[in-house]
């Protein structure tokens, strides 16, 4: 090694002393202990958090940009060949455009453009887009800044081998401050009143002075994840499906006792995140992730102690759409469609601002959703940000504003593929409208032939839920499949069960004319014949008899004989001797279906039992007569089950049904509604189970296992139909609904029944029940009813449990405040509560048919209602 | 409709009363039938086992005498099993007795493509003015059929019953991708209707549209001017398949085949090559 020359030794003592006059430690910058980050540093402090606070500069509202220049700027990113611009809005020019290769999302400085250009970070001036200063990122990925007078802040990382570095450059100079490397992986940073906010590991933000570098308080979630942290003037934020703000209560580390602000919106395609994640490395090109995200602003807080939103809404980006949900409800406000992709949005006062990929500047009204400004920025965009706080200009909004149906079914009807998910998501959405019409618009979703399988399967599934529209549907009937006029039949399955919902009696001859038509698929066909046995009367009884005629021994049948057994039913709750005997003849026959007999000799031994039952219940109520008392049996044994029965049933046995949902949830992410509808026998057994979706056999043979091994309660009809609705699309409301607004339809508010667990067992309608009435209603069949831990509890007081029949009268069961017949069952969460991404929460209802209890005293016997489905043959 | 199930109902066929009265026995120019013989074959609707039903189904339809309609029309609306079912749709066509279109007409509905099929080509036998209306109104109906071979036996079958009024509905299913619709607009069709036909030519493959030329070409009926025309249509688009197509329709022409057809269809033989 060569010995250093005089000079050199009289070069380095003068440096020493330029060094000591400029401030050694821009110049040594880099070299650091990192103190912070450490392992030992105690998180969730409240006097250190305390101490933050303090220094946060007091919220106050946005009125103007950040930058230097005071001018309303979008930076961005050229697409095609790539470069970087600045865009002043104000007066609609290109402050510069450069062309340079570019390998990440532009960040706005005060006073610079950083971009990642290479293996280096470059700051560009923003004045002119001349280069500032550089800074090798050593392979390492860039994830982001955050700015103050002084410093720009930089986060670098990698992201397999955890390793994140943190970085404070002199912002004019581009001199390394200070520098510090751990073994943890940083997500862009925040700074605000001389501190710096790193995010890492996705569940602590340490906070830094920027002077001392030392970490003077660390956050750490317990019971969420931290994906960002920002700072705006408003305050500083953090969350990751919430928002959280930066003060006193942040060091609980909860979501319950910090200032936070959840979105009720669940469900939604794609999982969009709330903020940009601080810790996605950020890409230089048009990105898929980007155009699925919310867009919200910190709306001005004065004393800094609350999250609200700016216009009180969220802006979902879903590509070319914008959508508003009220920040309260999470009812869907407004869907604006843009003809382009979007590229950024920007959230004001003022609107709602994005840029499109031609390059167009465009703000949206955010009450309306109409577009009310426009300016062109010239350049294809492959990705932007603002800086134009109080940037207004004049208002000149453009169209009319739809209704929400017609808002909703512009989307839906949309051809660009990759909505397709958004559009099934609507169209539950549009299921959940009141207007009749809806039905109407549902059928013609599915009717569309260019509609994609998918697309057809929501709407099969939004037509389930419709409780309105009847006339639509029997409309629809007159519609078969014709192939020479391409034309279609309406899903007849849930069509079918819709209209027995709805209880659309006028319905029968259209559903006749599907069940003689051979283009009924099988699947649809047992649908329609129960609804004819719901819905009709013994005028239909030489109509069943034919088609069992006809089809009996036919091998039509052999794989699927549900229609003909449903029909075989109907002949039994309508007809008589005659058809009795008709019935043995097909028992008879040689060349009946076997499943066929096999279905009518089990009607025939449930027959029999009733009987017995009858004849004991009589007996029973004799000698009860004769003692002066009340029949024990007749006091303590409903006619049938009503809906609260059924769906407290349910609901005691979630956890059986729950793992069925959850994998169909896996193989369906999309699954909004599961619906089943069985037949209950007196002895308190399911079976006859048909479930929509009805396209998973594995589903269904799932919720068949677990259904079975359902005890339900006894009651003393032959059998009833049972329904139960699993809605895991709540419990967001309906869009258009107010803030504050029920729901409309038979549910009331959803409520979690099984932590982690996505069931809803909302309003079951048995198929001869009336329409349910409204909330509120003694006797109304949706009620929230909470899934009880498991194990089951015991049958409510009252309600024989299995196989126990109580010989001595007992008080009827205590109904619960405000809904007889109904309760709630006190949970204790059996599991953590995270759900998956995506997963929505679980409420919901139970019902079943209405239970007609006699009163006490009143006389026995147990004749079935005519009306009704639960019905027991006349004697012999 | 009462007690139809197929074990007990056979019992009713021994009382059919067209075989009672013996009302259209031997008639319609048809070889006479041993009463005996077609009296022991009804006799065997009854007989329990499927293979002796199955037997007598086929020797009613060998007879193909009316006396065995009414029992073979029982047998059906008693709902059989499949082969029953369709050996009696087949007797039924075999017979072409018009009582039998309203049973055949409800197969028309049945939930097996294949008893639908087996029903339209029954029906399509049929030939009485007093059920034409039915029996067209029925193959029109069969043309919107899910099945494609449904369709195309109804196309044709349109075609053979003479249904001219179903022009319109032909060509919209031709349209649609039934290719058989073609045969029977070259058998029903006029000259307007080869020149329609003649309009898809390299829109539809060639081999969809020649066997309805072939229908034209070959009929008595169908004016030489129209059936040079054609021929000129094809040697617009002259290739190895027109080619072969005329040398087959030389090699067997219709009876009466005018000169001037048959030199036109020469002369487009002459001059296409064998190989293009």
């Amino acid at each position: 090694m060569a010995r250093p020359t005089v000079m050199a030794w009289r070069v380095a003592a003068a440096s020493a002393v330029l060094l000591a006059a400029l401030g050694c430690e821009e110049l040594f910058g880099g070299v650091m202990e990192p103190t912070a980050f450490g392992n030992l540093f105690a998180d969730n402090r409240e006097e250190d958090v305390a101490k933050v606070v303090a220094r946060l500069p007091a919220p106050a509202p946005a009125t103007a940009p950040a930058n230097r220049l005071g001018r309303p700027l979008v930076a961005g990113l050229r697409y095609g060949t790539p470069g970087v611009f600045v865009f002043d809005v104000s007066t609609g020019t290109m402050l510069w455009n450069k062309e340079m290769s570019v390998a990440s999302r532009p960040v706005l400085t005060d006073r610079a453009v950083l971009v990642q250009s290479g293996s280096d970070v470059v700051s560009l001036r923003l004045e002119d887009g001349s280069e500032m200063w550089r800074i090798e990122t050593e392979g390492m990925s860039f994830f982001g800044a955050a700015h103050d007078e002084k410093y720009a802040y930089l986060t670098l990382g990698v992201t397999v081998s955890h390793v994140g570095r943190l970085i404070a450059v002199n912002a004019d100079s581009g001199w390394t401050s200070w520098k510090i490397q751990t073994t943890k992986l940083f997500g862009r940073p925040a700074a605000a009143g001389g501190l710096v906010f790193v995010p890492w590991e996705r569940q602590d933000i340490s906070v830094l002075d920027r002077e001392s570098q030392e970490e003077i308080a660390r956050i750490r979630s317990v019971d969420d994840v931290y994906n960002f942290v920002f700072a705006r003037p408003q305050g500083v934020f953090y969350g990751s499906k919430g928002l959280y703000r930066f003060d006193g209560k942040s060091f609980h580390g909860t979501q319950q006792d910090a200032t936070y602000y959840r979105p009720p919106m669940q469900g939604i395609p794609g999982d969009p995140e709330l903020w940009a994640d601080a810790f996605a490395e950020p890409t230089g090109g048009r990105n898929a992730r980007e155009k699925i995200r919310f867009f919200v602003a910190p709306a001005f807080d004065p004393a800094g102690q609350s999250v609200t939103l700016e216009h009180d809404k969220l802006f979902l980006l879903y590509f070319r759409f914008l959508v508003a949900y009220d920040a309260a409800s999470g009812a869907i406000q407004w869907i604006y469609r843009h003809p382009d992709d979007i590229e950024a949005v920007s959230v004001q006062p003022s609107g709602v601002f994005l840029v499109d990929s031609p390059g167009n500047l465009v703000r949206v009204a955010a009450d309306t959703g109409l577009p009310d400004w426009r300016l062109p920025i010239g350049i294809d965009v492959a990705a932007a940000t603002f800086d134009i706080a109080g940037f207004s200009p004049p208002s000149q909004p453009v169209g009319t504003v739809g209704t929400m149906r017609v808002q909703l079914l512009q989307v839906i009807l949309d051809q660009d593929n990759r909505l397709l998910p958004f559009r099934q998501y609507l169209i539950a959405k549009l299921a959940q409208l009141p207007e009749p019409e809806v039905t109407r618009d549902i059928l013609d979703v599915y009717a569309q032939r260019t509609s994609p399988q998918a697309l057809k399967d929501a709407a099969r599934a939004a037509l389930a839920s419709r409780a309105q529209g009847a006339e639509h549907l029997i409309g629809a009937l007159d519609t078969h499949t014709d192939y020479l006029m391409n034309t279609q039949a309406p899903p007849m399955g849930v069509v079918a069960q819709s209209l027995v919902a709805m209880q659309a009696r006028a319905a029968v001859t259209g559903l006749v004319a599907h069940l003689l038509d051979p283009e009924t698929p099988l699947e649809d066909l047992q649908e329609v014949a129960q609804a004819l046995v719901d819905l009709g009367d013994a005028s239909l009884i030489s109509t069943f008899e034919s088609y069992l005629t006809l089809y009996h021994a036919d091998s039509a049948f052999s794989q699927n004989p549900n229609a003909l057994n449903v029909l075989a039913d109907g002949l039994l709750k309508y007809g008589g001797e005659e058809e009795r005997r008709f019935l043995d003849n097909l028992v008879a026959s040689t060349y009946t279906l076997p499943a066929l007999k096999a279905h009518i000799q089990k009607r025939y031994d449930e027959i029999e039992q009733a009987r017995l039952a009858a004849e004991e219940a009589a007996r029973l109520a004799a000698e009860a007569a004769a003692a002066g008392t009340v029949s024990a049996v007749q006091e303590v044994l409903p006619q049938t089950l009503s809906r609260e029965q059924v769906g407290q049933a349910m609901t005691a046995n979630a956890a059986l049904i729950a793992p069925c949902v959850q994998a169909k949830m896996q193989r369906s992410p999309t699954l909004s509604q599961v619906r089943m509808v069985f037949r209950l026998s007196n002895t308190g057994q399911a079976s006859d189970l048909s479930v929509l979706p009805s396209d998973d056999a594995e589903f269904t043979a799932c919720l068949s296992e677990a259904l079975s091994q359902i005890q339900f309660p006894r009651f003393l009809a032959l059998s009833q139909r049972a329904q139960f609705t699993i809605d895991i699309a709540t419990p967001e409301p309906p869009p258009g609904t107010a803030p504050g607004t029920p729901p409309p339809g038979p549910g009331t508010p959803p409520t979690p029944i099984l932590p982690g667990t996505p069931i809803v067992p909302t309003g079951p309608v048995g198929p001869v029940a009336p329409p349910p009435p409204p909330p509120g209603v003694p006797g109304a069949g949706t009620t929230s009813v909470p899934v009880a831990p498991l194990p089951p509890p015991p049958p409510p007081p009252g309600v024989p449990g299995a196989g126990t029949v109580p010989v001595t009268p007992l008080p009827p069961p205590p109904p619960p405040p405000g809904v007889p017949g109904t309760g709630t069952v006190p949970v204790t969460p059996v599991a953590p509560p995270p759900p998956p991404p995506g997963v929505p929460g679980a409420t919901g209802t139970g019902a079943a048919t209405t239970p007609t209890t006699p009163g006490a005293g009143t006389p026995p016997p147990p004749v079935a209602n005519p009306d009704e489905y639960p019905d027991v043959l006349p004697p012999e | 409709m009462r007690l139809l199930s197929f074990g007990i109902l056979v019992g009713l066929l021994a009382t059919s009363p067209a075989l009672a009265q013996g009302r259209r026995g031997g008639g319609g120019g048809r070889p006479a039938v041993d009463r005996a013989a077609l009296e022991a074959a009804i006799e065997e609707l009854k007989a329990p086992d499927m293979a002796t039903v199955l037997n007598a189904i086929t020797k009613l339809a060998e007879f193909a005498d009316p006396r065995a309609t009414a029992p073979l029309t029982r047998l059906l609306r008693a709902g059989p099993p499949d082969e029953l079912t369709h050996a009696a749709i087949q007797a039924l066509g075999a017979i072409s007795d018009p009582d039998s279109v309203d049973v055949l007409i409800e197969y028309t509905r049945h939930r097996r493509p294949r008893v639908r099929r087996l029903a339209v080509q029954s029906i399509a036998q049929i030939r009485d003015p007093r059920v034409n209306d039915k029996v067209n109104e029925a193959l029109r109906n069969a043309l919107r059929d899910s099945n494609d071979r449904v369709r195309g036996v109804a196309a044709i079958a349109i075609g053979e019953h003479g249904d001219r009024g179903a022009m319109d509905l032909l060509f919209l299913a031709f349209e649609r991708n039934v290719p058989e619709a073609a045969i029977s607009i070259g058998k029903l069709g006029g000259t307007a209707e080869a020149e329609r036909l003649a309009g898809f030519l390299g829109r539809r493959q060639l081999s969809e549209i020649l066997p309805g030329f072939n229908e034209f070409l070959r009929r008595s009926d169908f004016p030489d001017d129209a059936k040079v025309n054609i021929i000129h249509k094809l040697e617009e688009i002259a290739g190895p398949d027109v080619k072969r197509f005329l040398v087959n329709f030389l090699a067997s022409p219709p009876p009466g085949l005018s000169q001037k057809v048959k030199d036109e269809a020469q002369r487009v033989v002459r001059i296409i090559p064998d190989a293009i």
